[in-house]
């Protein structure tokens, strides 16, 4: 299975045209959330290079998170799965993508998202009528760890298990600053089953793989960075929803260094 | 009304494999061989309203059609960004049953109350809001719904109306004018009794719960006609604009917060030119009714009337 996953080296370079492609893009169109969309992108990026490019395995993605619409735009447009989402982000032309994840950007994407807690009840949904219709394609759903804060959240979780779905759930465990006040992972790791990777780590994020490739529920907390591997810039609030000046871009690009360990 | 419908829906998940029923623990005795019958199709969700409408939209996604079945400021209110957003946005079709519109659980208290659901709906453009006067018009209503895969929402009512106990006649079974009209969207009676006034009235009545309202039967008996309106929609007040033209009064007995069904006339009488000569309207104010009144008591205390023009 890891021999059609794209090796170290060629995930790291990916991983740093990726970034250069997110922060050069919300410089030019002075919109989107850069943070979030650069710690998604540690995951996400080698999970749909798996599904998409190397195995042309079929599943359904909901973004729970969608303000990190960029990233997935981004990771869309560079491994050539669909350019338009991100040659038309926020360019304020019609036709054009707005700044939360709008469902015609991709076919596999099942929602528009933006309000936080929507997308894993959608996905929930959807993948019980993959499974009463005995079809069972795998759906993702992408979270934030401050969405985990959401009602809904709760709500769904109770029912995953029960339903016996094949939905796997990614926690994009980017730590944000403005959530500290409560330890999401803390709190879930006592309530449920989850899975703990570090997407700064390559065999971890084979281990996903493998995880998402065995049918059935699975809850997978990836501890992420916010504006990972863009040094100096890492783990700072004012980079969820900023917008890099000139000076900043110059900076933030020559500070691109992918940390990609074995 | 209840009851009906559910046994209806219950036989329709016979022939109809893509029918999800998801019930906010509620009509779960009513519906318990259902669930036995249709396990994975008929499903208990639970108390949690928000994540019940993101689940149907998920479901409705997938290609299933949805019917929800909650208590309305549970499914309204609480979880309206999901209505709004998960169904009507994303365009996942849906039908919510909701038992409790206006003050049908008025003993309840304000929490149980919910005379702001239609203008709620309406204010994020729902498509097709339904409150029909009688159980076979409800079942007919529903499977309407489920056939045409609809986004709809059915107002349940506790209280039913057969306006042909108040002398009056229905006219025609449908007064379908345009052809694009659907059935029992709107339907006219006429008075049986000679009205001696010069001035011509008409009534148009917005659910069962109309009759409630204060003078109502004052107005509905000095009326020559009077309309039932059992859905909500663009074509249905077209048609009942186009029959009250030039009317001397058309009163609009609303039974809910009308400022939705306000609008929507205002705007299509801009559009088509017709239109009554006055316009009154008689409708619930807003309060908090939190004594443990019966139904027909809140609306004594509730209505208000306006004369829009």
């Amino acid at each position: 299975m890891t021999a059609s996953f794209p090796s170290l080296e060629e995930l790291r370079t990916l991983l740093h045209q990726n970034t250069e492609k997110i922060l050069k893009k919300s410089y030019e169109v002075k919109a989107g959330h850069i943070g979030g969309s650069v710690s998604m992108s540690q995951f996400l990026l080698p999970i749909i290079h798996y599904l998409e490019v190397s195995n042309s395995i079929d599943y359904r993605l909901v973004l729970g998170k969608g303000h990190a619409s960029l990233g997935l735009y981004s990771i869309l447009n560079l491994l050539n799965i669909n350019s338009e989402p991100f040659d038309n982000y926020c360019t304020k032309q019609i036709p054009s993508f707005h700044g939360h994840t709008c469902y015609k950007a991709f076919t596999k994407l099942l929602a528009s998202t933006g309000s936080l807690g929507h997308g894993l009840p959608i996905a929930l949904g959807y993948s019980y009528a993959e499974k009463i219709k005995h079809s069972n394609l795998p759906t993702l759903c992408i979270l934030g760890d401050g969405e985990m804060q959401e009602g809904t959240i709760w709500e769904s979780l109770l029912h995953i298990f029960n339903m016996d779905v094949n939905l796997k759930v990614l926690i994009d465990y980017n730590y944000s600053i403005e959530s500290a006040t409560l330890d999401i992972a803390q709190s879930l790791k006592s309530s449920i089953s989850i899975t703990e990777l570090s997407a700064s780590s390559y065999s971890d994020l084979t281990k996903s793989i493998e995880l998402i490739s065995t049918p059935g529920p699975a809850i997978i907390m990836f501890k992420t960075t916010k504006l990972a591997n863009v040094k100096s810039f890492e783990s700072q609030p004012q980079w969820h929803a900023g917008i890099p000046n000139d000076a900043e871009l110059s900076s933030m690009l020559k500070a691109i260094s992918i940390s990609l360990e074995e | 009304m209840r009851n009906t419908l559910l046994t209806a829906i219950s036989h329709k998940l016979e022939k109809d494999e893509n029918l999800i029923v998801l019930l906010g623990d509620l009509g779960v005795f009513q519906m318990r061989e259902a669930m036995r019958k249709y396990p994975s199709r008929v499903i208990n969700f639970g108390i949690m309203e928000q994540t019940m409408v993101g689940f149907a939209a998920g479901v409705a996604r997938n290609g299933c059609y949805p019917i929800l079945y909650s208590i309305t400021p549970f499914i309204i209110d609480r979880a309206f960004e999901q209505v709004k957003i998960d169904l009507l946005y994303n365009q996942n079709p849906a039908l919510i049953l909701a038992a409790g519109g206006s003050y049908d659980y008025s003993t309840l208290g304000p929490t149980h109350h919910c005379q702001h659901d239609v203008s709620s709906l309406l204010s994020i453009g729902y498509p097709y809001i339904l409150h029909p006067f009688t159980k076979d018009k409800a079942v007919s209503c529903c499977l309407d719904a489920i056939n045409h895969r609809r986004q709809s929402f059915l107002r349940i009512s506790s209280s039913e109306l057969d306006l042909t106990k108040y002398c009056f006649e229905k006219v025609h079974p449908h007064t379908n004018i345009d052809g694009k009209l659907e059935p029992l969207s709107i339907e006219l009676y006429s008075n049986k009794k000679q009205i001696t006034s010069k001035a011509t009235k008409a009534v148009a009545l917005f659910g069962p719960d109309s009759v409630l309202l204060n003078d109502s039967e004052k107005y509905i008996s000095e009326a020559q006609s009077v309309f039932e309106i059992s859905a909500i929609c663009e074509a249905s007040l077209t048609s009942l604009l186009r029959q009250t033209n030039q009317f001397s009064e058309l009163i609009l007995l609303i039974p809910y917060e009308p400022s939705g069904i306000v609008m929507m006339l205002l705007k299509l009488i801009s559009e088509i030119s017709q239109k009554p000569v006055s316009l009154k309207c008689i409708y619930p104010k807003q309060e908090f009714f939190d004594h443990s009144y019966e139904k027909n008591h809140i609306f004594k205390l509730a209505s208000k009337q306006i004369s829009i023009f």
